[in-house]
């Protein structure tokens, strides 16, 4: 491919991954931001979306949109049971010690996705095979259906935060939570609602993929350390400097891979976020207090 | 298939007579008990979970049930079988802590080795030192050339002989320009050396490697950068990047140029589930997947029966792909540990030595129950087996062989020379 | 004058009783228990490694790991090249590792935001790990390369692989280590690191270089862990990328955490409870991950501050009413000074 058209579909594609992207990691900036949570469990929401979607639509042949649907409310299901057994209990812990019972969380649901579906990846054939030419480069349409599905949740979940009141819990409880219980808020319903909307955007984002990328039961562990990296540089909470360095980071990414060799551009965008890390210690968008 | 439509009692009779045959020509006691109060201790160095246990699940099912059809047909020597198997958690750490266990705590005297080149390459050397029979599954070069020694016998084909086999076909048949899409990582460069190195040796050329980071969530970027003007494109990638890259292959507008599968790769996933993207894909394979693609598939059969692969080399129970080359490998292990220690009159495990000297007079494995791959043949010089290897295609959802390469023709110029 | 009680201090005399098995396991344990416990005692350095840095340096290192591989990996080079004494391999371990951290550390510290230097921490190990496969001509990637040769140390013959003088070579650094800590602890020197540790800020203000302090803090830490690879290529004689796998310094957070955090006996501790478990379950049971996932949680949520604020709450529970401690404070195991809030 000439390189023009080239470097057009990799910033296109880097945006549309950096969506993507942004969908699984605001689960875990709401996680971090709100319960103060390294949630490294977070990446088997996404790694179970995919591997049910992928059993449902691949081994059982139902209807990918429904495989997806069943397997986002699956895993939200699964959510609010994780949150009640174990994340729950974790708020106003130590951080390590949030990351030693999600770490535990992980090895369990991992285990059991490894009895469950098995080792081998399992593909899921492109529910929309076209493509379409834009500025000279063809881009599978999927992908863009894909983006337009990210950008609604995302605006959705925004405008959920903004204009709904258990949206404006979500927000008063991290600024205070001893107001908010004044105010009778339940810090315990907004924990719930958190991880439910985390657990929801990460599946549905795994769900969304398999196409793709396939499913596999170690995916979540791939997306795991960009993940913390993209939720750290962008503002631990604040969930447009996620998007914002999600999409950047895909957008570098791409541009790399358009000149330099696969692992050559991998290395270079995560080379990349570490200046970032010391110019600004709270994130770019992660304003004076931490 | 020729298994379905057999009536029980012809089936059984024909196995019994093939095996009374078999046993007939290799021990004077036929059908006697296996005594198990002194057993032979098999080791299996299995990757039961972890990112090989699909496979590593098969390998130690086909060990297992080898043993069990030799203790019910006398054992070897007259002793059973014991399989010992333990799990390496497809970690390299545990694989080595298994290894000693198996030999210090379990006392084996022979160890079919983890399916991973890293536990395969830590294990060689610990094996040897504990005086210990090692037989990988594995397929690094290194293992068969360095690390060579005397207690390691190898049945896999590694990549120098995929390559090698594979040579002329891919260029008389394909065509002489080339690229390679791998996974960056150890397995991935050995391929591409040993393909390069091959392919120019007959002529051909491969012009462009792409090296994809393990696990890449989206191959497509990378693969664009393609040469178009190639005249086949050449795979070496480990399961789950496989299952991506081929329909990455389609989009990125290139499906239709002719792809080569790397040895053993097409069974790291479910290749036949995958629809159009994977039609017509080649692969090089040790071991036909059809049982009618058996030259003797007769006596094929019974491995076949025994391990539980139905006849096009999936599972008989639930429809699984399954590690084929790997799982009938491990069955003729457990005949050459039959063959060898009968031979060579091998009683404890000091008697290591005796094995390999057997094997340097004794090296072709006749074809059979026993052996499923035609003129399998152990090298001497560095106790590598070769066999009649094969190259598949994927035609309407079945792998089906379109080339036998003979043994002789997989030959590799033997790297070390073994001192016994 | 201060006075300490046996019972403030419950943890680390169960840590110097451990530190005694250990040393009697070669005579009383059989072969594998011996081997097996050789390759945790290579392990164990990241997890004393790890809680260094994160106790007086105020990092979470994720590419602690990182250095234990560099450190294998020097070790490797170094005998095959340059020489075969068992002094020299190490000594050259340490140089390289102690080297690579602090410039690393010289990036690291100046993250100086709540999570920033964790991150950064796991992105240099993510980047490290990406490398490392890539250059596999130098790697050897995940099949690795094999040591087999013989070495000496000081005069004497020996060889790659677990035996009685690579056993003790392995032990006897880090309990060495882990007596310094305390015999220095209640020093002058003692308290300045704890008080950088803790109140970076406060510390700058009383005159101390903070930032000096962490950088080396960081060196030693990674030549600490560096060791520990050094160790485990000469113990095992096969290295590999896979020891630079994040994962492999989050399971030294792990065992650090479980062990409680704030004091080497800590990851002594942590080490020792999960590695013989998981040992011994991994005969018992085919998921052996899922136990120790099971396991973490059942720690988080029950012991949070790990088996040492088990050990010393039973102690203290025990002691009799007048045992009253003076500098509470100074000696207390922090859990806190976790991510570094500063203050």
């Amino acid at each position: 491919m000439d390189t023009m058209p080239l470097l057009i579909f990799q910033c296109l594609n880097g945006i549309v991954w950096g969506l993507i992207f942004a969908m699984i990691v605001l689960g875990l900036s709401l996680t971090f931001g709100l319960m103060n949570l390294m949630n490294v469990a977070h990446g088997s929401f996404y790694m179970l979306g995919a591997m049910l979607t992928a059993t449902f639509a691949s081994g059982h042949g139902m209807n990918f949109a429904l495989s997806v649907l069943l397997s986002v409310a699956i895993v939200s299901a699964l959510g609010v049971v994780v949150n009640r057994l174990v994340l729950d209990r974790l708020v106003g812990s130590e951080p390590l010690i949030g990351l030693l019972s999600t770490a535990g969380l992980l090895l369990l649901i991992d285990s059991f996705a490894l009895a469950f579906f098995g080792s081998a990846a399992i593909s899921v054939e492109d529910p929309i095979s076209e493509s379409i030419e834009i500025f000279g480069a063809f881009y599978p349409v999927y992908r863009l259906v894909v983006a337009g599905i990210a950008i609604a949740a995302i605006a959705g979940l925004f405008c959920f935060l903004r204009f709904t009141r258990q949206g404006l819990w979500m927000r008063a409880v991290p600024e205070s939570r001893e107001l908010s219980l004044i105010a009778g808020v339940s810090p315990r319903r907004v924990s719930q609602t958190t991880v439910i909307l985390g657990s929801f955007l990460a599946a549905l984002a795994g769900a969304l993929i398999t196409p793709i990328s396939s499913a596999h039961f170690q995916m979540g562990l791939t997306i795991l350390g960009t993940g913390f990296i993209v939720v750290v540089v962008g503002g631990a909470k604040n969930l447009m400097g996620t998007v914002v360095v999600a999409i950047g980071l895909g957008v570098i990414r791409g541009i790399a891979a358009t000149f330099v060799a696969p692992t050559e551009a991998e290395v270079i965008s995560l080379v990349a976020l570490l200046p970032l890390l010391v110019i600004w210690p709270n994130g770019i968008f992660g304003g004076r207090n931490a | 298939m020729i298994c379905s439509k057999m009536n029980p009692t012809r089936r059984s009779v024909l196995k019994g007579v093939a095996g009374a045959g078999l046993l007939a020509a290799t021990s004077s006691r036929v059908f006697a008990a296996a005594d198990a109060s002194n057993p032979i201790l098999l080791g299996i160095q299995g990757d039961l979970t972890g990112a090989l246990a699909h496979d590593g699940l098969w390998e130690a099912r086909a060990a297992k049930a080898a043993a069990e059809w030799h203790n019910k047909r006398g054992g070897i020597a007259g002793r059973a079988i014991k399989v010992v198997a333990v799990d390496t958690e497809t970690k390299t750490d545990v694989g080595i802590r298994r290894l000693q266990q198996l030999i210090q705590e379990d006392r084996c005297d022979f160890v079919i080795g983890s399916g991973s080149g890293g536990i395969g390459v830590a294990s060689v050397p610990i094996a040897k030192d504990a005086g210990v029979v090692y037989m990988p599954l594995s397929r690094t070069d290194s293992i068969t050339t360095e690390a060579a020694n005397p207690l390691l016998f190898r049945f896999v084909a590694n990549s120098s002989i995929a390559a090698k086999a594979s040579q002329q076909w891919m260029v008389d048949k394909i065509g002489k320009k080339w690229s390679i899409v791998l996974s960056d990582i150890a397995f991935g460069h050995s391929q591409r050396e040993a393909f390069t190195a091959a392919l120019e040796s007959v002529g051909g050329h491969v012009v462009q490697a792409i090296a994809l980071p393990p696990n890449v969530s989206d191959p497509l970027p990378f693969l664009l950068k393609m040469d178009r003007s190639v005249d086949g494109i050449l795979t070496a990638l480990w399961g789950p990047d496989s299952v991506r890259v081929y329909p990455a292959l389609v989009t990125a507008g290139v499906g239709a140029k002719s792809k080569f599968a790397v040895s053993s790769t097409t069974n790291l996933f479910d290749v036949l589930k995958m629809g159009k993207s994977v039609e017509g894909l080649y692969a090089f394979d040790e071991v036909p997947w059809e049982l009618v693609d058996y030259p003797n598939a007769e006596l094929t059969k019974t491995a076949f029966a025994e391990i539980g692969i139905g006849p096009s080399g999936r599972s008989l129970e639930g429809d699984d792909y399954v590690m084929l080359p790997s799982a009938i490998i491990c069955w003729e292990y457990v005949s050459f540990m039959k063959r060898a220690i009968e031979g060579s009159g091998w009683t404890l495990r000091n008697d290591g030595l005796k094995l390999s000297s057997w094997v340097a007079a004794n090296p072709v494995m006749p074809t059979g129950e026993l052996f499923l791959r035609p003129d399998l043949t152990v090298r001497p010089q560095d106790q590598q087996a070769f066999a009649d290897s094969y190259i598949l295609q994927l035609q309407n959802g079945r792998m089906r062989v379109v080339n036998r390469i003979p043994a002789s023709e997989t030959m590799y110029p033997a790297k070390v020379t073994i001192t016994r | 004058m201060r006075s300490f009680g046996i019972t403030r201090h419950a943890g680390s005399v169960v840590g110097i009783v451990m530190l005694l098995g250990l040393a009697a396991v070669p005579f009383v344990c059989g072969r594998y228990t011996t081997f097996i416990t050789a390759q945790m005692l290579a392990f164990l350095y990241i997890a004393l490694a790890l809680e260094l840095s994160h106790t007086f340096g105020r990092v979470l290192s994720f590419c602690i790991g990182s250095f234990f591989a560099l450190g294998a990996y020097s070790v490797y080079y170094i005998c095959q090249k340059l020489s075969s004494e068992l002094a020299v391999m190490l000594m050259g371990s340490l140089a390289v590792t102690a080297i690579a951290g602090a410039l690393t550390a010289i990036l690291v510290v100046r993250m100086k935001g709540a999570h920033s230097a964790v991150v950064g921490t796991l992105a240099i190990g993510a980047i490290s790990l990406l490398l490392a496969n890539s250059l596999t001509d130098y790697t050897g990637g995940e099949d690795g390369l094999t040591l087999r040769h013989g070495i000496t140390l000081l005069g004497w013959t020996s060889e790659i692989g677990v035996n009685m003088a690579t056993y003790y070579l392995a032990l006897v650094p880090a309990t060495l280590y882990l007596l310094a800590y305390l015999l220095l602890r209640p020093t002058p020197f003692g308290v300045v690191m704890r008080a950088v540790g803790e109140n970076d800020l406060r510390s700058e203000q009383l005159g101390f270089n903070v930032e000096v302090r962490r950088i080396v803090i960081f060196a030693v830490s990674a030549a600490i862990s560096g060791f520990g690879g050094a160790m485990y290529c000469v113990l095992i004689g096969h290295i590999s990328t896979a020891l630079f796998d994040p994962m492999v310094s989050l399971n030294s957070v792990l065992w650090a955490t479980v062990g409680g955090l704030g004091s080497p006996f800590g990851a002594l501790i942590g080490t020792l409870v999960i590695y013989p478990s998981i040992e011994l379950a991994s005969g018992a049971i085919r998921y052996v991950d899922a136990l120790v996932g099971a396991l973490l949680i059942g720690t988080a949520l029950l012991f949070p501050r790990g088996v040492m604020g088990l050990i010393e709450r039973y102690a203290e529970s025990a002691a009799p009413p007048q045992d009253v401690h003076v500098l509470e404070a100074v000696d207390t195991p922090i859990l806190s000074a976790s991510t570094g809030d500063s203050k």
